[in-house]
C-alpha cells in the first residue's frame, strides 16, 4: 500500500509538470482551483476529529493523503482517498449539443462526486477499511461561467481584441500582396485555407493576444479572490467496511455515515461553515458487542478567513458518541494553504474534550489534498 | 462567398447570429452591412452571447435597396474550457417573412485563447 501511495504522488508530481510546457498559458477557465474538498471516503474512515465535511467545488479528479506525520516524525501515509466527478468526466468528449443541454440538467446531478478511501485500523487484528463516499451540492454559488459581471468584462476584453485583429487582418493583406482597397479583400484571406491558417498563427502570438490573455488571468484570479467563500450546501453519504488482511477479504460493513454542511459568505474575506454528521457505527474493540450499531452525532461551525490561497480558522464543535454515552467538544484552530497550482495542504490543532467523563486529550492533523491543475487537459 | 437571394417586394430582412453557449464560449460580435461594390459599411448591431438578447437585426428598408450588399459578422469569441468543450459554432442566418433564406456557417476547434471568425454572406434580389 506504501508503494502504491508513492506511485500515485509520483504520477500526480508527473501530470503537474508536464502541464507546465507551452499549454501551460492557456486558461482551462472552468476548472477553478478552489480548494480540494474533503472526501467522504476518507471522513468515513474517522482518522480525522473535526466531523465537518468542507464543502467546495467540483474537481474532475482529487487524491487527499493524511496521516503522514505520527509522534514528531514524517512517515509514509497509511490513509487516502481519491474522488470523481463523473459529469466532468464524461461530459469531456460529448458533442457540444448534449453538453448545453447538460449543463441545464439538475445542480446536484453535475456536481455527484464518489469518493474511495482505505485506511489502517487503530486494531492491527482488523487489517485496513475501505469507504465509498457519494456527496453532490445542492447549492453552489460562485459558478464563474455563468457570473454576469466576468462574462461581461471578458466580452470587453474581447471587444479590443476582435478590433485588433481586424487590424491585423488589414496589416496581414498588405503582407501577403492583397489589395485592402478591392471589395471584401477579407473574404480572400478568411476563405482560402492556406492564408487562414496563417492568419490564425499570427493572432495566436501577436501582443493583443497577449494582452487580452494577460487580462483574461486577471479577471479569474479576481474572481477566485471574491468567491472562494460563495455560498454553498453540500451533502454525502458514505459507508465503511473492514477487512480481516491487507486483501479486504471477509469485508464487513460497519459504519454508515452522512454529512450536510452549508458554508455562508461573512463579509469579503470569511466563510462560515454550518455541518451535521450523522453516524451509525458498529465497534469492533468491544467484543459482545459487535452486531450493535451506535450512533454518533456531531455539530461542527467553523469560522474561515482569508483568501482563496491561505486561509485560517476556529472550529468548535459538539458531539455525541453514543458507544460511550459521552459528550464531547472539539475546539481547534487551524489553516489551508495553496502553496502550488493543484495542491494543497491543510493542517489544524485543537483541544477534544469529554465532558462525561472530564477527559481532554490535544489532536493535530495534517493533510495533503492533490487535484489536477488549472491547466491540464482531461482528454 | 455564400450568396442568399431575398425578394425585394417582401418583408424587411432579418439578420441573426448563433454561437455556442456561453458556458462554452464567450463570444463578441459585429454585425455590418457593407454597400455595394464598396467597403464602406455600416453597424447593424454589436453584442456578445452572454445575455438573454436576441442576437438579431433588421436591415436597411426599402428592402430592394440591399441588393448586392454583404452581410458580415466579425466575431471575437474564447473558449472557456476549450480542454474539456473544445468545438463552436457560429452561424449567420437571413430572414424574410419568417422564412429563413440561407445562412454562413464555422465550426472549428477552441484553443484557449483569443479567436477570431468573419462570416459573409452576399444578398441578391430574385
Amino acid at each position: 500500500m506504501k508503494k502504491a501511495a508513492i506511485i500515485l504522488v509520483s504520477l500526480l508530481s508527473s501530470f503537474i509538470a508536464k502541464s507546465q510546457g507551452r499549454d501551460s498559458v492557456m486558461l482551462g477557465m472552468l476548472r477553478l482551483n478552489f480548494v480540494v474538498p474533503d472526501m467522504p471516503a476518507f471522513k468515513a474512515m474517522g482518522t480525522d476529529p473535526s466531523a465537518i465535511l468542507r464543502p467546495s467545488t467540483a474537481q474532475a479528479f482529487a487524491v487527499s493523503v493524511s496521516e503522514f506525520y505520527q509522534n514528531g516524525q514524517f512517515a509514509l501515509p497509511t490513509d487516502f482517498a481519491m474522488e470523481l466527478t463523473p459529469s466532468l468526466l464524461l461530459n469531456a468528449t460529448r458533442p457540444i449539443e448534449n453538453v448545453i443541454r447538460s449543463y441545464s440538467k439538475a445542480q446536484w446531478l453535475k456536481t455527484f462526486r464518489v469518493s474511495i478511501g482505505t485506511a489502517a485500523n487503530r486494531a492491527p487484528h482488523l487489517g485496513r477499511s475501505m469507504a465509498i463516499g457519494l456527496r453532490s451540492n445542492l447549492i453552489n454559488k460562485g459558478d464563474m461561467t455563468t457570473d454576469k459581471a466576468y462574462l461581461q468584462n471578458v466580452v470587453m476584453a474581447l471587444g479590443d481584441f476582435r478590433m485588433a485583429s481586424r487590424k491585423a487582418l488589414a496589416t496581414f493583406a498588405h503582407q501577403h500582396g492583397i489589395d485592402t482597397n478591392k471589395v471584401d479583400y477579407e473574404f480572400r484571406i478568411m476563405s482560402n485555407p492556406v492564408l487562414k491558417t496563417k492568419f490564425d498563427d499570427l493572432l495566436f502570438d501577436m501582443e493583443a493576444q497577449r494582452v487580452f490573455m494577460a487580462k483574461l488571468d486577471s479577471l479569474k484570479q479576481d474572481y477566485k479572490l471574491r468567491n472562494w467563500n460563495a455560498q454553498k450546501l453540500d451533502v454525502a453519504f458514505a459507508v465503511v467496511g473492514s477487512g480481516g488482511d491487507s486483501l479486504l477479504k471477509n469485508v464487513q460493513l460497519n459504519k454508515y455515515a452522512f454529512w450536510m454542511t452549508w458554508a455562508l459568505r461573512a463579509g469579503k474575506s470569511g466563510q462560515v461553515l454550518l455541518g451535521i454528521n450523522a453516524e451509525a457505527r458498529r465497534d469492533n474493540f468491544v467484543v459482545k458487542k459487535q452486531n450493535e450499531f451506535y450512533t454518533t452525532v456531531s455539530l461542527p461551525l467553523r469560522y474561515m478567513s482569508g483568501s482563496n490561497r491561505l486561509k485560517g480558522y476556529a472550529e468548535l464543535q459538539y458531539q455525541y458518541v453514543g458507544i460511550e454515552r459521552s459528550h464531547y467538544s472539539f475546539l481547534s484552530l487551524g489553516a489551508e494553504v495553496n502553496p502550488y497550482d493543484g495542491f494543497w495542504v491543510s493542517m489544524y490543532g485543537g483541544i477534544n474534550h469529554n465532558y462525561t467523563n472530564a477527559g481532554t486529550s490535544f489532536v493535530t492533523n495534517l493533510n495533503l489534498k492533490i487535484t489536477l491543475p488549472e491547466s491540464f487537459k482531461l482528454f | 462567398m455564400k450568396e442568399v437571394y431575398f425578394n425585394p417586394k417582401g418583408g424587411a430582412i432579418v439578420a441573426s447570429a448563433r454561437f455556442t453557449h456561453s458556458k462554452v464560449m464567450i463570444a463578441n460580435y459585429s454585425m455590418m452591412l457593407r454597400l455595394k461594390d464598396s467597403n464602406e459599411s455600416t453597424i447593424l448591431k454589436v453584442g456578445d452571447n452572454t445575455n438573454v438578447e436576441d442576437d438579431c437585426a433588421a436591415l436597411s428598408q426599402p428592402v430592394s435597396l440591399n441588393d448586392g450588399r454583404r452581410l458580415i459578422l466579425e466575431t471575437g469569441f474564447v473558449g472557456q474550457d476549450f480542454a474539456s468543450y473544445p468545438q463552436y459554432d457560429i452561424v449567420l442566418e437571413l430572414h424574410q417573412d419568417g422564412n429563413i433564406l440561407g445562412y454562413a456557417h464555422e465550426s472549428g476547434v477552441l484553443t484557449g485563447k483569443g479567436q477570431y471568425s468573419l462570416l459573409f454572406i452576399k444578398l441578391i434580389a430574385s
